[in-house]
């Protein structure tokens, strides 16, 4: 199966279906788990102080809930939100490590579902986008390979760990794909609907602002410069999932995304968004390449992974 | 074809329409999204701006179509998305504040082993942003964003039940009003409790946390072009708040919600008031 990556993949296939349900190699998918599994752990670390954002006394959501007035009743209010930021944190753990990977996968998905109706207070954009892509990652094999399911299956099997891996089904990579290409082009949309944007004054204004710029510096001898940033922002949104189409347009519509998220995390504090992003980015990689990187003793330039071929 | 093969297409088109439906913008939303224009055109904008005046335009015809004809399917699509927490309202950034925000306790504070009518001590504290006025926010401010978004969001849902209810005719709120308290009990009152207790919970043996006003503090960026004017003035009103809580000898009375204050270029005003033995 030729990966999306490949020059004209798309235009040359002969079958939609294949697009969705051909096969890929699962490393990818193995890829986005650890990374995704990392970004969890990560988003929950910054999400720590337990007293704070967890427990019926903190700047909790439910803490006027029958829930919390039950819980504090008892002398337990800080169990529930304890208890579900424990799940949480083994879940991405789990995720990270490959152990019990499908449970552990939606199970990560499911304890961010729960922390929204525990306490969405604390939660940005970056916790809806972990959300959505990793309700794609559910439906994938991403346990296969790089993981302490594969290595305990290959414990009890007379298998090397140069065996050929299988493939997996392709189309939860290409749900992945199009949810990232959803979040960009209707961002872009709203923005478009801004007049801040369409004058170029919106990173003018997010520059000034107090809460998210991490240096407060005199924006008017870089007026010009927010000005075309502003403009390429929109610009790149608005177009990254007609750059995707094509293997060319789809390499800077990556390379401008990865300026973008680490202009963003350099300039301003949003938490975890841009590592998400980056993350979800591996979606977009050759999967030849990223088996390759992440299991070069399997490498065999000659293997057939598609065994549709 | 196996049966999983022929029906896996069909749902992932489903769940692909579905996602595609929610993210289409209510006709208000996209409205109240607009914005005003403030600042002057530059050399780039100039060119560029009218050209996406007239895309946004065209946008938003197609999006009031898209939403007119998507309406009768919109109930269980809601009821899919939100289900499973896939919302796609992605406007991040959409409308970026024009101003600096702050919010502000005044804590009412009264020394228990005083005799009766004794007066009561104001401290001052800014909990928004959490990091220091003008300070550098290196990587230790990752574990400040999630507070600051917090009180981000409650003080975002205080200002939209405001709306909402001048909107509906109702009368502005006034402190201990019900009605309020319950539109805001899953947002903004949780903030204020907090801060409350937090507050509460600092004070030595003996002193009694008899009342909390909140206030939220604005102050408007300047517009492209625009040089900053009040910014000493800023940083010298806010500095005072960058060691912790201040007493606030200037000013002790209790003042009612809606009140107004100026300090430097930032605009206070009171929108809450949590006395000190209503915090369960």
């Amino acid at each position: 199966m030729a990966p999306l990556t490949e020059p004209g993949a798309v235009g040359d296939r002969t079958s939609w279906a294949e697009f969705w349900l051909g096969s890929v190699d699962p490393h990818i998918y193995a890829a986005l788990r650890v990374l995704l599994g990392l970004v969890g752990l990560i988003t929950l670390a910054g999400l720590g102080d337990l007293s704070t954002y967890w427990t019926c006394d903190g700047l909790v959501m439910s803490s006027g809930g029958s829930l919390c007035q039950a819980a504090r009743g008892a002398g337990l209010g800080w169990l529930p939100g304890a208890l579900l930021f424990a799940v949480t944190v083994a879940s991405f753990a789990a995720m990270v490590v490959g152990y019990q990977t499908l449970y552990a996968v939606s199970a990560a998905f499911v304890c961010l579902m729960m922390i929204v109706y525990w306490n969405p207070l604390p939660l940005s954009g970056a916790q809806q986008v972990l959300r959505a892509i990793l309700f794609c990652l559910v439906w994938a094999d991403s346990g296969n390979v790089f993981s302490l399911d594969a290595r305990m299956a290959r414990r009890g099997e007379a298998t090397t760990d140069n065996a050929a891996v299988p493939p997996v089904p392709v189309w939860p990579l290409r749900l992945f794909q199009i949810q990232i290409a959803v979040i960009y082009f209707v961002t872009g949309l709203w923005k478009l609907a801004n007049v801040t944007w369409r004058d170029g004054t919106a990173i003018h204004y997010v520059i000034e602002n107090n809460q998210f710029a991490r240096v407060r510096i005199e924006t008017l001898p870089i007026e010009g410069l927010l000005t075309l940033a502003t403009y390429a922002t929109l610009f790149w949104e608005l177009g990254f999932a007609f750059m995707l189409l094509h293997p060319w347009t789809r390499r800077l519509a990556l390379a401008m995304g990865v300026a973008v998220h680490v202009g963003m995390w350099a300039t301003l504090e949003l938490g975890s968004f841009s590592m998400v992003m980056l993350a979800s980015y591996v979606a977009f990689a050759d999967p030849e390449r990223v088996r390759r990187w992440m299991a070069p003793s399997n490498f065999d330039p000659g293997a057939q992974t598609d065994p549709n071929d | 074809m196996s049966p999983a093969s022929a029906i896996v297409p069909w749902l992932l088109t489903a769940h692909l329409a579905a996602l595609a439906i929610s993210a289409i913008p209510s006709p208000e939303a996209l409205r109240a999204a607009r914005g005003t224009r403030e600042s002057v055109d530059d050399a780039a904008s100039r060119i560029v701006r009218p050209v996406l005046d007239s895309a946004a335009d065209g946008l938003v015809a197609m999006s009031d179509m898209a939403w007119r004809i998507t309406s009768p399917i919109r109930p269980v699509v809601r009821l899919y998305v939100n289900t499973l927490g896939l919302g796609q309202t992605w406007s991040m950034f959409a409308s970026p504040p024009r101003g600096s925000q702050f919010l502000r306790f005044r804590h009412f504070v009264k020394d228990g082993t005083a005799p009766a009518g004794a007066p009561e001590r104001v401290i001052s504290e800014i909990v928004f942003p959490a990091a220091p006025y003008g300070t550098v926010r290196g990587l230790g401010s990752y574990w400040h964003s999630h507070g600051d978004k917090a009180t981000s969001n409650a003080i975002e849902a205080y200002y939209q039940e405001r709306a909402r209810r001048r909107t509906a005719g109702m009368p502005e709120p006034r402190e201990g009003d019900a009605a309020l308290d319950a539109a805001l009990a899953r947002s903004f009152v949780p903030l204020v409790q907090y801060y409350h207790r937090r507050f509460a919970a600092s004070l030595p043996a003996g002193d009694v946390l008899v009342r909390s006003e909140t206030w939220s503090g604005w102050a408007a960026s300047p517009h492209r072009g625009e040089r900053r004017v009040a910014e000493a003035q800023r940083t010298a009103a806010l500095a005072p708040f960058a060691a912790g809580p201040v007493a606030d000898v200037s000013e002790i009375r209790r003042l009612t919600v809606d009140t107004e204050a100026i300090e430097a270029d930032i605009r206070w005003t009171l929108l809450y008031v949590q006395d000190g033995g209503s915090s369960d």
